[in-house]
């Protein structure tokens, strides 16, 4: 089977010696990769200990993987291990000078919440033993911890000296946390450094390392057939680069420095482990992490891939970004297709709510963005953007569309056109991962039924139940007639290579009416005409999700209910929005991936990827599937742990609230319990009306220069008044996080537990 | 000089320099007297050692690896003048004659600019 690219690509591998190959074939210019060469500093990197021989490095799992993909599939081995590169370690060429930029801001004097969105502090403060436990994260196993700082004072931990097979001024060193490269900082002073210094002001001097991320940091993941002994010591093959790190816990990463007491550690702790926010950068005024899905049977998806209308405009995009990256215009990443005056192009629905719907192209480079590239040119885009308060304030907050259509391609060597044209080898390189059976695992048949008659109910179960949505196969010639529907889905359940080549998704959006599911995610609005991803959604996307739709809860019985208002108690919260939708997520290695939803809400979490605990969590999260009664519910809502203060504004935005003698933003506390969602989904042009109600919560009557005489004895009034206000500004009030899904919930017990068996051997 | 013990074909393979030659600058040594007044530059792990050397016309120089990683001394004009190719862990590459004056910085094709040093020939009087 050829891959989708690889006949594009030449490979110079087959008769080479090199370690490393360059095997694309670029259709544009031919320019140099990676930043434009500036003067570094000429110090010498320090590594630490050297490999020892026959120990399995970066390059064993490379070639490895590559080899034995190339030999199953029929693909070229280079472009595989070149896409594979490029997923660990490309960082978009200048994202490290967005992490510096944001390192500065958020340790300036302007910044009192002590969120620190500093990944260098975070590294030097954070010891490799202890990353996994407390973050989630995924140490190099091609590094070890410095065992005395280096040069500069640094306590990063070393690559091993033998394990660095690319160059470093592309590519980074490792810091030791995968998926976090360290580059040389061209305006580092050696005279002028201090770490002390830095610690204590990033902005007030240079570190000699800029740190920049890439796609594995969030995407890679345990081998759920090989796992680590010590999660924090990982081997190489105890690693899978496209799982997702069910682990990661992004909000801690910056927030480690926050006090409990403070409303941002509140924001930030509360953030499901696994979860992404990727609408954090630019905010969309709603608080809606989604889980970092796996990547599987990627061929196989883009096969149910659907036509949707585009605009002339996209198309002529598309076409431009196709040359540049050398895909023909009928490429299965996303085919261009309709007339001239309408045309279309057939996509794939990727992230949770299938809004990048451009193509796996345009989706990919996307997230380079999302990451930090191209940031001066991103940050204006955003609605409230830190950088320039004085800008997001004139503008109402009210987003842009960061235009690659017209400006952000035109130099032929930009970051996205660079990093456009090394995504058709990574698309290469993640069709290559098909599954994790539970059987191959060390163990794993021991939790495997073979009762046949079981499974065979179990599979009956979820051709009725499940099946319609969660196969991207369909039997043939399907009628409109129910029983012969059943008959058909059942039998195609019932043959025996149902599961093979199956991405057991039909990666279609399906409306969150039907769902039942929390809809903060699929509320997104960056994605939306106007708004900073607004070119690379379809207009059939836009168009379907500019219907109004009212969103409701559902009581045990499957009755519609308003949703759940956490100030009464009752559920009296009716709400209008934009249509929303979720993509139907795959099942495709789902005994490994507990917890489900899209906001990994539904199951117990633990830190722990052994096999055995793998198979708890998907237990765990299957029956609170299959009998909601037993899900969280209420109890799943985000809610403040503790009394917690009201975040720090910036000064600029101050000025807009119109306060009283006596007020200050100390005096309005957020109290214990509070739905943490009452405040982060609020746009903050709103945030002087939350003053206001506070006010007139204090007052209640009273004329406006005696508040200073009321406000310790009605202090409670006036956040009543307040929360009562976020509620009526929400941006999304859907607040039971588990809720929805609820198919399957009227089986038997009996078939219940015979689907639970069933779905372990996807 | 290259050691042949315990080292693989493809270590040998590795090792033969494959030299695109601008014929007025350099030419292949294979043996000869001048290859015993050959220059040695180690290749480290992400440096060579010494960064500059200076040589008389028709010197040779010898890159030896002495690191834990594939190196290569590769020119860093378009022509590619000279290149070693990749030189594995313990291995040296062939001596290369400089028969012309001039100044050749080079670096390693795996590291990039990281790894860079230079040549520099001199005029024999």
């Amino acid at each position: 089977m050829k891959p989708i690219f690889a006949v594009l690509f030449l490979s110079l591998a087959s008769s080479s010696c090199l370690a490393y190959s360059k095997p694309k074939k670029n259709e544009g210019p031919t320019t140099a990769e990676g930043p434009a060469a500036t003067d570094l500093p000429a110090f010498d990197y320090e590594f630490g200990r050297p490999i020892e021989e026959g120990e399995k490095t970066y390059s064993w799992y490379r070639k490895t993987h590559a080899d034995e993909a190339a030999k199953r599939l029929g693909f070229d081995a280079a472009a595989i291990a070149d896409g594979m590169d490029t997923w660990h370690w490309w960082v978009g060429v200048d994202n490290p000078d967005f992490w510096r930029d944001v390192a500065k801001l958020s340790g300036s004097h302007l910044n009192k919440t002590n969120l620190r969105l500093d990944v260098l502090r975070m590294l030097l403060t954070t010891p490799r033993a202890e990353r996994f436990k407390k973050l989630g994260l995924i140490n190099d196993p091609d590094c070890v911890a410095a065992t005395k700082p280096d040069q500069f004072g640094l306590t990063l931990d070393r690559m091993k000296d033998g394990t660095l097979t690319w160059d470093p001024e592309k590519f980074g060193y490792s810091s030791g946390v995968i998926g976090l490269q360290i580059f040389k900082n061209e305006k580092f002073d050696s005279k002028k450094w201090s770490l002390a210094q830095y610690m204590d002001d990033p902005k007030s001097v240079e570190a000699p390392y800029k740190i920049g991320m890439s796609c594995a940091f969030c995407h890679i993941g345990f081998n759920p057939l090989k796992s680590p002994s010590d999660p924090a010591e990982p081997k190489w093959e105890n690693l899978t680069s496209a799982i997702g790190n069910q682990y990661l816990r992004e909000g801690l990463i910056f927030g480690q420095d926050v006090p409990a007491s403070s409303f941002i550690y509140q924001y930030v702790s509360t953030q499901e482990p696994g979860t992404s926010e990727t609408s954090r950068f630019p905010m969309d005024s709603i608080n809606n992490p989604t889980n970092i899905n796996s990547i599987f049977r990627l061929a196989d998806r883009l096969k149910l891939a659907k036509e949707e209308r585009i605009t002339v405009e996209q198309k002529t995009l598309i076409e431009s970004m196709y040359k540049n990256a050398g895909v023909p215009l009928d490429s299965p990443i996303g085919a261009l297709g309709g007339t001239e005056a309408e045309p279309t192009l057939k996509v794939p629905h990727i992230l949770t709510d299938g809004s990048d719907s451009m193509g796996v192209l345009t989706a990919s480079v996307r997230v380079y963005v999302n990451e930090g590239m191209m940031h001066k040119e991103w940050y204006p885009s955003w609605p409230l953007n830190p950088f320039h308060i004085t800008d997001s304030l004139k503008r109402r907050f009210m987003p842009k569309e960061f235009d690659i259509i017209h400006e952000h391609r035109k130099d032929p060597n930009s970051p996205w056109m660079q990093t456009e044209r090394r995504m058709p080898n990574m698309a290469t390189f993640l069709e290559t991962y098909d599954s994790f059976p539970l059987a191959d695992a060390e163990g794993g048949k021991a939790f495997l039924s073979t009762d046949k008659a079981l499974l065979k109910r179990g599979k009956i179960v979820f051709a009725d139940n499940c099946a319609s949505c969660h196969s991207g196969k369909t039997p043939e010639g399907l009628t409109n007639n129910p029983a012969e529907r059943k008959e058909a889905w059942r039998k195609l359940v019932l043959s025996d290579d149902f599961l093979k080549n199956n991405y057991l998704s039909d990666d279609q959006r399906h409306p969150a009416t039907e769902l039942g599911t929390n809809v903060q995610r699929a509320e997104g609005t960056n994605a939306q005409a106007g708004s900073t991803w607004g070119q690379m959604s379809s207009q059939t996307y836009k168009d379907m999700r500019a219907v109004p739709m009212k969103i409701m809860d559902f009581n045990a019985n499957g009755e519609a209910l308003p949703l759940y208002n956490p100030l009464s108690g009752k559920n009296d919260i009716d709400w209008t929005g934009p249509s929303a939708f979720y993509r139907t997520p795959t099942l495709v290695g789902i005994w490994a991936t507990a917890p489900f939803l899209h906001n990994n809400a539904l199951g117990d979490y633990k830190a722990d990827p052994s096999l055995e605990n793998r198979i708890a969590r998907y237990g765990d999260a299957m029956t609170k599937m299959l009998w909601p009664e037993k899900r969280l519910g209420i109890k799943s809502i985000k809610v403040t742990s503790e009394d917690s203060s009201f975040p720090e504004l910036f000064p600029e935005m101050l000025k807009t609230i119109k306060f009283l003698d006596g007020l200050t933003l100390k005096l309005l506390y957020l109290p214990k319990g509070m739905p943490v969602n009452l405040l982060m989904n609020l746009n903050p042009k709103h945030f002087p009306e939350l003053v206001e109600a506070y006010i007139k919560g204090v007052l209640n009557g009273e004329p406006r220069h005696k508040f200073k005489s009321f406000i310790n004895s009605r202090r409670d009034a006036g956040m009543a008044s307040m929360l009562q206000r976020m509620l009526e500004l929400n941006t999304v009030p859907d607040f039971i996080e588990d809720r929805g899904h609820t198919f399957g919930s009227k089986l038997s017990d009996e078939d219940k537990k015979a689907l639970i068996e069933y779905v372990k051997y996807f | 000089m290259l050691n042949l013990q315990n080292t693989s074909l493809r270590s040998v393979l590795a090792s033969i320099a494959l030299v695109l030659v601008n014929p007025m600058a350099l030419r292949a040594q294979t043996a000869g007297p001048e290859a015993s007044k050959a220059a040695i530059v180690e290749m480290r792990s992400i440096s060579f050692f010494p960064k500059s050397v200076t040589i008389a016309e028709g010197q040779s120089v010898v890159w030896k690896n002495v690191s834990y990683t594939d190196h290569s001394a590769t020119s860093d004009d378009e022509a590619k003048s000279f290149d070693t190719n990749m030189i594995v862990p313990k291995a040296s590459g062939q001596p290369l004659v400089f028969a012309k004056a001039g100044r050749f910085p080079y670096h390693c094709k795996m590291h990039g600019r990281t790894m860079s040093a230079v040549i520099i020939v001199t005029s024999k009087p």
